[in-house]
């Protein structure tokens, strides 16, 4: 009987193993047919084209056929068919009478547009499930008006979507827009639009319930929001009460102050015009409550995380499908730029988005060659296996200079510590403390090399000299433990906290914790939790810290970053806070104010970060570059003599993952600019056309 | 008998499913700051500026100026009388709608993988449990133990290393690049099914070791019994005596945790998830609850509390049905 029931559980041992053959054999089935049928797809559209011998042999020439037939401008074959179609007006009906022609932003030191082909698809990762907004969001953006690279210098500002002249009195600007421009939907984009904006988004108190400091003259909290005055369907005027020459220099980047879109469309969710039934049809199928109108007009406008398909605009591609994986964007049939050659951009059809879930699985992706350009998605600390894989896969590792640093090092000025403030408001001091940073360390270990010693800082490491000055500065004397104590004998100890908001923080930390406690400065390192880190930042109880910026080599972007607030206030909460009380308008809108609260009040800075402040409003108030070097050049030279903060490397460089059939991709310059002037890039080779 | 105990049961739940919303809602508050914070952060890390007034509106956007018994009394209200669940703060989404597009694949998922360890387990567990110490008791033995001590996790990294190497893949994801956005055909479903074996086994693994296991030692407690002795002296073939006495008994672990499987249903299997990029509910449940963005974390993990205490009544009512053994609790 036994043996009877061996035979039957051998049988089904049998049945298992047989299971797992099976499953081994599926494993090759799932995983083959998908290689070949990759390797096999972009073939099938060449043997379509050989086999009509009449189709001219490349998209360009069908366009100078075109351009013989009477046409100012040609288009994607894509399009071409939707016009043949009946679906779509002629090209040169959805062109503005003067459209953009060629890139305005990089440099020809950088790279040189040649012309490109119609045709393919271009693969990008993304993030955030079920949503876009990291390289296809930035490809979406178009700036107001251009300045050549992200510098922003005024000398080389051109149109983009319009063109400004600035009055010499730098209050006065005036916007041109092209004659015939149009939204993706067809829809005209005219002043008309833009008084919409200025009328029922930025001065609608639900949407927007504070106007910026970007809309106020002299980009300062209490300045005067500027007046818009439409002067005809194409030119718009917006007049400041005092100087703001400096006002392009903020959005002259991304998306501008504001990316428009179509006011009919907007119209749909506007209470102020929309049909009141359909709104709240609308409402109710987002699961909003009546009179949220406002978060329903975020959810379809939020181009940052865009996951709703229709919304009208002006970037090269639309976002036409959405799945929690994929997204497809594919070309604005109305975008109003041309190569020098009359063609209308974008060159390539469509982008395919695949979101996955970090940049691990980013990581995998790019070396299996599954993406065409990665810029979001790099991680420096896996440029052994991009390499290692990039001959392989067909692409190429292109490493370009960053435009922030992740890892910068901030003494906190205003810290309420008694022995803290005996000394860190000695400038020397905050010197010796960069002295001591082992830069070559840093940028060895955190860096894997790819970066340099910064560039607008004193990149001094001179361990020597760095005790010297403490010496000097009466720091001579140490604890038991080896700590020095201050002049009147109390120990010094730094509590340096970051927040592993990037992966360079803990080993910054770590390596510039060591360097301190080495000089006998001593200093222990604390991780905190991103919010609670923000939070105790703010309250000014953050001692020091490790958290990132942007240079300090370009003056528009980001300029809070420079006079303490790097979304949190970093270097002197109290400073910041002092300015906010007495010239920022803080005395007059309180209500039964704490005077006796540091953080209400603030603390009054030394004249070298008021200089800084002064100079700041100096910069925006001028549109003139020569003005804004010379001002520039004083606040950097405040910056580098009173180590406000410590940069420990400047820049930083990222690699950056282009495919090698891929033309028109700036390979110099700044990583976040090559990644994003996508309506230029175009397949080389046919086969990815 | 039977509909008292149930009957009881239900009643209590009712202060339970109260206390776990509250609770639900006031551990996602509990760290301090809020998601402002981090869709700031977000948005600075990939270049983008913004501003006081983008922030303010924002903040309006989130419903961040309630105060928060308001915002907890709005979002429970909702729920109990629109069965509407809120809106997620960063996918400027209702929370049923992101939860409808992912519940349906994680429960394939997880369905699945129940059957799978299922399947594979009990058979193995009744086989080493008749044939102990034999030479493949202890491969299974061996076997399991890996399963058991492997996270799968690494099992999932391991899995896409081989296939890279092997196969030249990134074997992300459930569905190959033409069927991600496509509506749901039978094509579909085939291209499905041959990536859906993959999370399957690998997030079968622990279960099937566990339960493989479980069945050997409930087995091996059985099988001495005087009944199996006696049933074995009567004539009973030995496949029939197996399965009708001591494997049925055996059963019962099974049985106790289908009350877990319910809530597994909804939660998928994060890590493994994260790994293989599948859109099953678990990522959006980690990345919920590290963007703070309490209504979508509150409602999953209300969700998720629900279905567990829904599953263990579940569990608790077979098991009674099933073996007249277990008592009604304060019944006697």
């Amino acid at each position: 009987m036994r043996k009877t029931l061996s035979r039957a559980l051998q049988w089904r041992r049998n049945t298992i193993l047989l299971l797992v053959a099976i499953a081994a054999v599926a494993l090759l089935a799932a995983c083959q047919p998908q290689t070949e049928a990759e390797e096999a797809a972009p073939e099938a559209p060449q043997a379509a084209d050989t086999s009509e011998e009449a189709m001219p042999s490349s998209t360009f020439e069908s366009c100078q056929a075109a351009q013989e037939a009477g046409m100012a401008f040609c288009e994607a074959p894509m399009l071409a068919a939707l016009v043949e179609a009946g679906e779509l007006p002629p090209v040169d009906e959805r062109l503005p009478v003067d459209p953009m022609v060629g890139n305005h932003r990089i440099p020809e030191s950088q790279a040189v547009m040649e012309r490109g082909e119609y045709g393919g698809t271009l693969r990008l990762l993304d993030f955030d499930a079920g949503t876009i907004g990291h390289d296809a969001g930035w490809i979406s953006a178009e700036p107001w008006v251009e300045t050549e690279d992200i510098k922003h210098d005024f000398a080389t500002l051109s149109d983009s979507i319009f063109t400004l002249s600035i009055s010499d009195d730098d209050m006065e600007f005036t916007f041109h827009m092209r004659k015939g421009m149009k939204f993706s939907n067809g829809a005209d984009f005219d002043t008309e639009d833009v008084q919409f904006f200025w009328d029922h988004i930025l001065h609608n108190e639900t949407l927007t319930p504070l106007i910026g400091t970007r809309w106020r003259a002299g980009n300062d909290p209490t300045g005067n929001v500027g007046v818009l005055e439409v002067i005809d369907r194409y030119t718009f005027k917006v007049t400041y009460d005092e100087p703001y020459g400096g006002w392009p220099g903020l959005f002259t980047y991304g998306s501008g102050p504001h990316r428009f879109t179509d006011s009919d469309y907007l119209k749909q969710l506007h209470e102020d015009f929309a049909d009141p039934a359909s709104l709240s049809a609308l409402l109710d199928k987002h699961g909003f409550e009546e009179g949220e109108w406002n978060r329903l007009y975020g959810l379809y406008t939020n181009g940052n995380r865009q996951h709703e398909t229709g919304l009208p605009s002006l970037s090269p591609y639309i976002l036409t499908e959405m799945g929690e994986t994929l997204a497809i964007m594919e070309r604005n049939p109305y975008y109003w730029k041309v190569d020098e050659w009359g063609q209308q951009l974008p060159y390539i059809d469509r982008l395919e988005i695949s979101i996955v879930p970090d940049v691990n699985a980013a990581t995998l992706k790019i070396i299996a060659g599954e993406a065409d350009m990665v810029r979001r998605g790099v991680n420096p600390a896996d440029m052994a296996l991009y390499i290692q894989n990039a001959e392989d896969k067909g692409y190429e590792v292109v490493v370009l200079d960053m435009h922030a640093s992740t890892g910068e090092v901030y003494l906190n000025m205003t810290y309420a510590d008694p022995a803290w403030q005996e000394v860190v408001n000695d400038v020397d001091f905050r010197k010796a403390l960069s002295y001591a940073i082992d830069r070559d360390t840093i940028i060895d270990a955190v860096y894997s090399g790819l970066a340099k010693p910064p560039q607008t800082m004193d990149p001094v490491t001179d361990i020597e000299q760095a005790e010297a000055i403490l010496d000097s500065l009466g720091l001579d004397e140490r604890d038991a433990d080896g700590c020095r104590l201050t002049p009147s004998g109390a120990p010094i100890s730094i509590s340096f906290n970051f927040t592993p908001f990037t992966g360079e923080s803990l080993p910054t930390a770590e390596i510039v914790a060591q360097n301190w406690n080495d000089i006998g400065i001593c200093t222990s390192v604390k991780q905190l939790e991103q919010n609670l880190f923000l939070t105790q930042a703010g309250a000014n109880e953050t001692q020091a810290m490790v958290w990132w910026a942007h240079y300090p080599r370009w003056p528009w972007h980001e300029s809070n970053d420079y006079i303490g607030q790097a979304w949190q206030r970093h270097y002197a909460p109290l400073w910041m806070a002092w300015y906010e009380w007495n010239l920022g308008g803080g005395k007059d809108a309180a209500e039964n104010p704490d005077e006796t609260d540091p953080l209400v009040v603030g603390v009054e800075p030394p004249q070298a970060y008021k200089d800084l402040r002064t100079l700041q409003s100096e910069l925006f108030a001028t549109s003139n570059p020569a003005d804004h070097e010379r001002i520039w050049n004083a606040m950097i030279a405040i910056f580098r003599d009173n180590y406000f903060w410590i940069s420990a490397a400047d820049p930083l460089q990222n690699p950056l993952i282009v495919n090698e059939g891929l033309g028109n991709v700036a390979k110099k310059g700044y990583h976040i600019q090559s990644a994003n002037e996508a309506e230029f890039y175009y397949w080389q080779d046919d086969s990815r056309r | 008998m039977l509909a008292q105990y149930i009957g009881r049961r239900l009643l209590l739940l009712i202060p339970l499913l109260f206390i776990v919303s509250i609770i639900s809602f006031a551990l996602i508050q509990l760290p301090p700051g809020d998601i402002l914070n981090m869709e700031v952060l977000r948005l600075r890390s990939a270049g983008t500026q913004i501003s006081e007034e983008q922030v303010e509106a924002l903040r309006q956007l989130y419903g961040l100026d309630k105060s928060m018994p308001e915002q907890y009394w709005l979002w429970l209200s909702n729920i109990l009388l629109e069965g509407n669940f809120g809106t997620s703060f960063t996918y400027v989404k209702p929370v049923g709608e992101i939860l409808a597009a992912r519940v349906p694949l994680t429960a394939a998922v997880a369905i699945f993988t129940a059957l799978f360890v299922w399947i594979t387990a009990v058979p193995i567990g009744v086989y080493s449990a008749t044939h102990q110490y034999s030479l493949i008791d202890y491969f299974w033995t061996f076997i399991s133990f890996i399963g058991i001590a492997t996270p799968g996790f690494l099992l999932a990294l391991i899995f896409l290393w081989v296939a890279f190497v092997l196969f030249d893949i990134s074997a992300i994801g459930l569905f190959s690049q033409q069927y991600e956005t496509a509506p749901w055909s039978w094509a579909k479903f085939l291209d499905m099914l041959q990536h859906i074996w993959v999370p399957i086994v690998i997030i079968g693994m622990a279960g099937t070791a566990g339960l493989m296991r479980t069945m050997r030692g409930m087995m091996l407690d059985e099988l001495n019994k005087q009944y199996v002795i006696t049933a074995r002296s009567k004539g009973l073939t030995e496949i029939r005596l197996l399965v009708k006495y001591p494997v049925r008994t055996s059963l019962n672990p099974m049985i106790s945790t289908i009350g877990w499987m319910l809530p597994s249903i909804i939660s998928g299997e994060v890590l493994v998830s994260m790994v293989l990029n599948i859109p099953t509910t678990g990522p959006v449940l980690l990345q919920a609850l590290l963007n703070q963005d309490m209504f979508l974390a509150g409602s999953i993990v209300f969700i998720l509390s629900v279905l567990t205490v829904i599953g263990t009544l579940i569990s608790d009512i077979l098991l009674v049905w099933l073996d007249p053994r277990i008592r009604y609790e304060g019944m006697t």
